[in-house]
């Protein structure tokens, strides 16, 4: 939420450290736009530009005052703020989220690159039905964030997934694909052939574009998006909905599954 | 019937106490303890006795009242205004409580624990106790406005809405130095401070009543036993705050304290009490009751906030405080329901008053649901700072059956186990969590030597993985990975190391977890480990010295202290005790299924539990 | 891929659900009290009724299912005529509520959480009801058994 609040619009600017480095920041931005800004790389997973933070997955933790506190929410408030990005408890943090996911998700490569930037390691103990998720979330704020809100993450625990109401293939999806382009697993899987798309179990039929016949939108989608997709060639329509969808590129080969 | 002004609150509270001076009551406790062992059962049959004798309703009067206390010798009674206290009273004896009791005014010798002394004071449970949130147990039917105003009730709101003033009355909070007495003991008035300084409407009162520990009744048995001291706090809280709604947020399980909340602010209301203008004044507060649907998450302040606005009850990242953006994103406060209720305690005798109660920087009194294995159990009110010991010892009467103390499990499962030590310990929100544990909402469960420090580490775990609501990493894929080992450790296929192993991932949780309760459910298995790392290292090898844990241990009988009364061999359920009447017994391990029955019914203590290798 | 799993529509009647929705004005806040609402009057909460609860309040379909999966006393699938609940609080956990649960299991042919073919009974467990001090103890509906052993089990009216 703090991100979005209108109370942090001061302008103030704030100087401190990051591991060690002199930096200033704007009051009320977050620790990981102020590292980013100087180009201090701080992991991330559940985190993703333009979707509202969620703070699940832990694993962008900084220290400051001793304190771990995850980089990707925790507004710079106050001058002379100190933050390490690398401690040794910073690491063994997130050495034991990301052993934790890799759990989960054994064969996610964007996991199994930072496991072994980070020496974690899954422990054949613990990990039982990998099903590639790591109830991130991201497929399911970008779905919110389109405004169609099909799919949510259902049940609690260890038993939570991502799935359309009743288990069944969810009736307000529109086709869009953001679910499976902010996936960092690479988990949603969709196919199209013969001028069809086929994702959550569900087929939507895909209308190509009057000027060069690439196909681009669903039915559903136009429908869904009204006034604002119609007129459009479909490289216009495939910006608009990139924008719509801010920052939406595939990641990890996404488009799996064809 | 609406309160125009102070006057004709004071004026309706002195004809209330003008009444006839001849009226006795007897008051049944409504208790969840008492309501259990069939108090509702013994009130009808008391009514239906009263009316049969032919005595007066309006001199000789019946009602529930709160929770008394000593749940476990319920149903409990107590005769107003001779304060005779009487327990164990069946339907059965229902005539002659009445006859004896509620006619005459005289005792019932058989059903008083201390014919000598007939107020419930004179007993040890009570001696040490401070009844200041219970004050109105036993006094007063919850249900009755008029009881509620004739115990002083409402005196708090008028003295700060005509003395007072907000800024009075937030100062007298933030003096007293009250402490949230819901879990973690933040002090009330620097949240209080924070919401006057935070912009926004509406602005808003909570009350946490979701009460989720298992082991835990006392939140419950304030709702139901003197759900108007919640009320007037809320309604204080909001004139000092500026806040226009108020909602008390109640676990699902607790229909009666819906009820009689319900109740308490309809009464309210019909009063002037809430809604506009209250008191004549330009101050406008109304006040609802919103159930929960089953989650213990939802006792976390943003988990609970959202569950109110009609979303899942996952907790959120809080770097913002609710006191500037709580319940739908406006200046909240939220306080626990016995937090609450002190408040109008506070800003009616002042922070002075207050501090004078309790120990240094923890003033107050704090309710305690003690359970387990005393002699006494029950709902228990003790000044903050009162020793362990003295609340195991003299309140709860020791250890029952003459076994010995091992440890106390307080907080519930945000809390930890304590050992022998923690006798010496004081009870407040400081030395608590220094020791490892917590004061949690106040549950504190009484461990013997038979109890198993893995297994409670194991069952708090189980609950905890239970109740994870899935959002963070840590707790949602830690917690299971924790209870796995824990149950390898109690089923004896623990491995060399697990106890190593658990405390770190324990300590990692506990520092990556998103919220408070994920943070905290590290607790049983490091506290646990800390102060019994020993019979964790044990387990690793397969043994079990408490004899809890089925398989890992073999009883063995102790010649010298067996006294040959063959109680052992009579709760056997495998035959596996061996011996003739008057001969001393022996266990054929072979036969042994582990179930620990006669290592419970052995009153000499001449039966341990030993490592299997050890017995031949 | 996480799955998904097309089933039967269920047969329930739901005249009056319309009723037992307008009951309560069309507002985010009372999503909770609502499925609480339909929970009571069918045991359960049936597709349609959630379909209708999410048109009723205008929010997204996805979202009440998901809410209405959060909680432990909504319940998908039927509940029985009575609820047998074994508490599994601290102190009954210490005097034996494992051993009862095993026993309560036997005696009714139900595991945690299951309701019995003829819909009698659910046996399901809850936290703490409060009544420690006469743990360890069952709940009937709404009525508490305590300090419950072998012998008075076999006293229950199950």
């Amino acid at each position: 939420m703090s991100g979005e609040r209108s109370g942090e619009r001061f302008r103030d600017v704030l100087r401190g450290t990051i591991d060690g480095k002199t930096v200033v920041a704007r009051r009320g931005a977050t620790v990981l736009e102020t590292a980013e800004s100087v180009g201090i790389r701080i992991p991330t997973l559940c985190h993703r530009e333009g979707l509202p933070p969620d703070g699940n997955c832990r694993l962008c933790v900084v220290e400051t005052k001793g304190k771990l506190v995850i980089s990707c929410m925790f507004p710079v408030r106050e001058d002379g703020f100190a933050i390490l990005t690398q401690s040794p408890g910073v690491r063994e943090a997130r050495r034991f989220v990301l052993s934790l996911m890799l759990n989960r998700a054994p064969k996610a490569p964007a996991i199994l690159k930072l496991a072994g930037e980070y020496g974690a390691g899954a422990d054949p103990r613990f990990s039982r039905d990998p099903d590639n998720c790591v109830r991130c979330g991201r497929c399911v704020r970008a779905c919110r964030a389109n405004r169609t809100e099909a799919i949510a993450l259902v049940g609690r625990g260890f038993e939570r997934s991502v799935s359309g109401p009743f288990e069944k293939p969810p009736p307000d999806c529109v086709g869009c694909l953001s679910c499976a382009f902010v996936c960092p697993t690479g988990n949603i899987l969709y196919s199209e052939r013969d001028g069809k798309r086929r994702i959550w179990d569900k087929e939507f039929r895909l209308v190509p574009c009057p000027e060069c016949g690439t196909p681009v939108f669903t039915e559903e989608q136009i429908r869904f998006l009204g006034e604002k997709a119609s007129g459009l060639c479909p490289e216009c329509g495939r910006r608009r909905l990139a924008s719509a969808l801010r920052n939406a590129e595939p990641l990890s080969g996404g488009s799996r599954g064809f | 019937m609406r309160f125009e002004g102070p006057a004709a609150v004071a004026a309706r509270r002195e004809e209330l106490a003008r009444k006839d001076p001849d009226v006795r009551t007897l008051r049944v406790c409504g208790g969840p303890g008492c309501l259990a062992s069939g108090s509702r059962e013994l009130l009808a049959a008391l009514k239906e006795a009263a009316v049969a004798s032919g005595l007066d309703p309006a001199k000789r009067r019946i009602s529930f009242t709160g929770c008394l206390g000593l749940c476990e010798r319920g149903p409990l009674l107590e005769l107003d205004p001779e304060g005779h206290f009487l327990r164990g009273v069946a339907p059965s004896d229902a005539a002659e409580v009445v006859g004896t009791a509620l006619g005459e005014g005289k005792l019932v010798p058989r059903l008083s624990p201390n014919p000598e002394s007939p107020e419930k004071e004179s007993l040890e449970f009570y001696g040490p106790q401070k009844r200041l949130i219970m004050r109105r147990f036993g006094k007063i039917d919850p249900e009755s406005f008029d009881d509620y105003l004739a115990t002083g009730g409402y005196e708090a709101l008028v003295i700060s809405l005509f003395e007072s003033g907000p800024a009075e009355t937030l100062r007298r909070v933030a003096e007293s130095g009250l402490r949230g007495r819901g879990g973690g003991g933040f002090p009330a008035g620097l949240k209080w401070k924070a919401m006057t300084g935070a912009k926004g409407t509406p602005r808003y009162v909570l009350a946490n009543g979701d009460e989720g520990d298992p082991g835990a009744f006392m939140n419950r048995s304030l709702m139901e036993g003197d759900p108007l001291a919640v009320v007037e706090g809320l309604t204080i809280g909001a004139f000092a705050l500026g806040a226009e709604r108020g909602i008390i947020y109640v676990r699902n399980e607790y229909p009666l304290s819906v009820a009689r909340l319900e109740k308490a602010i309809a009464g309210a209301r019909a009063r002037g009490l809430l809604g506009e203008n209250i008191l004549g004044t330009d101050f406008s507060f109304d006040l609802s009751v919103t159930e929960g649907g089953g989650a213990f998450v939802c006792g976390e302040s943003t988990a609970l906030m959202a569950s109110i606005e009609g979303r899942e009850g996952t907790p959120r990242v809080k770097y913002v405080r609710s006191t500037e953006a709580g319940l739908w994103d406006k200046p909240t406060v939220l306080q626990n329901v016995e937090t609450w209720a002190n408040v109008p305690l506070i800003a009616a005798n002042g922070p002075e008053w207050f501090k004078g109660i309790g120990a240094k920087g923890n003033p107050g009194t704090k309710v305690f649901s003690l359970a387990g294995e005393t002699r006494n159990t029950g709902l228990v009110e003790l000044p903050l700072g009162t020793k362990v010991g003295v609340l195991v010892n003299v309140v709860g009467g020791g250890v029952r059956k003459g076994r010995r103390f091992k440890a106390i499990q307080s907080g519930g499962p945000s809390g930890g186990c304590l050992p022998e030590s923690a006798l010496e310990l004081p009870l407040d929100f400081d030395h608590l969590t220094e020791a490892g544990a917590m004061m949690g909402s106040g549950g504190i469960i009484v461990m013997d030597d038979l109890s198993c420090p893995v297994d409670v580490a194991r069952y708090f775990t189980g609950f905890l993985a239970e109740e994870s609501c899935g959002k963070c990493v840590p707790c949602r894929e830690a917690l299971p990975v924790l209870r796995e080992v824990l149950s390898d450790l109690t089923r004896g296929s623990g491995r060399k190391g697990d106890t190593d192993f658990l405390e770190k991932q324990a300590g990692l949780l506990k520092e990556t977890a998103l919220c408070g309760l994920g943070q905290s459910a590290a607790n049983p298995v490091l506290s646990t480990i800390r102060h019994f790392r020993e019979e964790y290292l044990e387990h690793e090898s397969g043994y079990c010295r408490s004899g809890r844990c089925r398989g890992l241990y073999v009883p063995v009988i102790d010649p010298g202290a067996c006294r040959a009364c063959g109680s052992c061999q009579k709760v056997c359920p495998a035959g596996a005790v061996g011996g003739k009447k008057k001969e001393k017994r022996t266990v054929a391990a072979g036969k042994c299924v582990g179930c620990g029955a006669c290592l419970k019914a052995c009153a000499f203590f001449a039966i341990r539990a030993e490592r299997k290798e050890h017995v031949g | 891929m996480p799955k998904t799993n097309p089933g039967a529509p269920e047969a329930v009647d739901l005249t009056g659900l319309r009723g037992l929705l307008e009951s309560r004005p069309p507002e985010a806040r009372e999503l909770l009290p609502l499925l609480r609402d339909i929970q009571t009057r069918y045991r359960h909460l049936p597709e349609e009724a959630v379909r209708g609860l999410s048109e009723y309040l205008g929010l997204p379909l996805a979202r009440v299912y998901a809410v209405s999966r959060f909680y432990k006393s909504l319940s998908r699938v039927p509940k029985g005529e009575r609820l047998v609940k074994v508490c599994l609080g601290t102190a009954c956990h210490l005097r034996g509520a494992p051993a009862l649960l095993e026993a309560l299991e036997g005696k009714l042919g139900l595991a945690l959480g299951e309701t019995g073919k003829d819909g009698r009974f659910t046996l399901e467990s809850v936290n703490c009801v409060g009544a420690c001090a006469l743990a360890p103890v069952v709940m009937l509906d709404d009525e508490v058994h305590g300090k419950l052993n072998d012998e008075s089990l076999a006293d229950l009216p199950l």
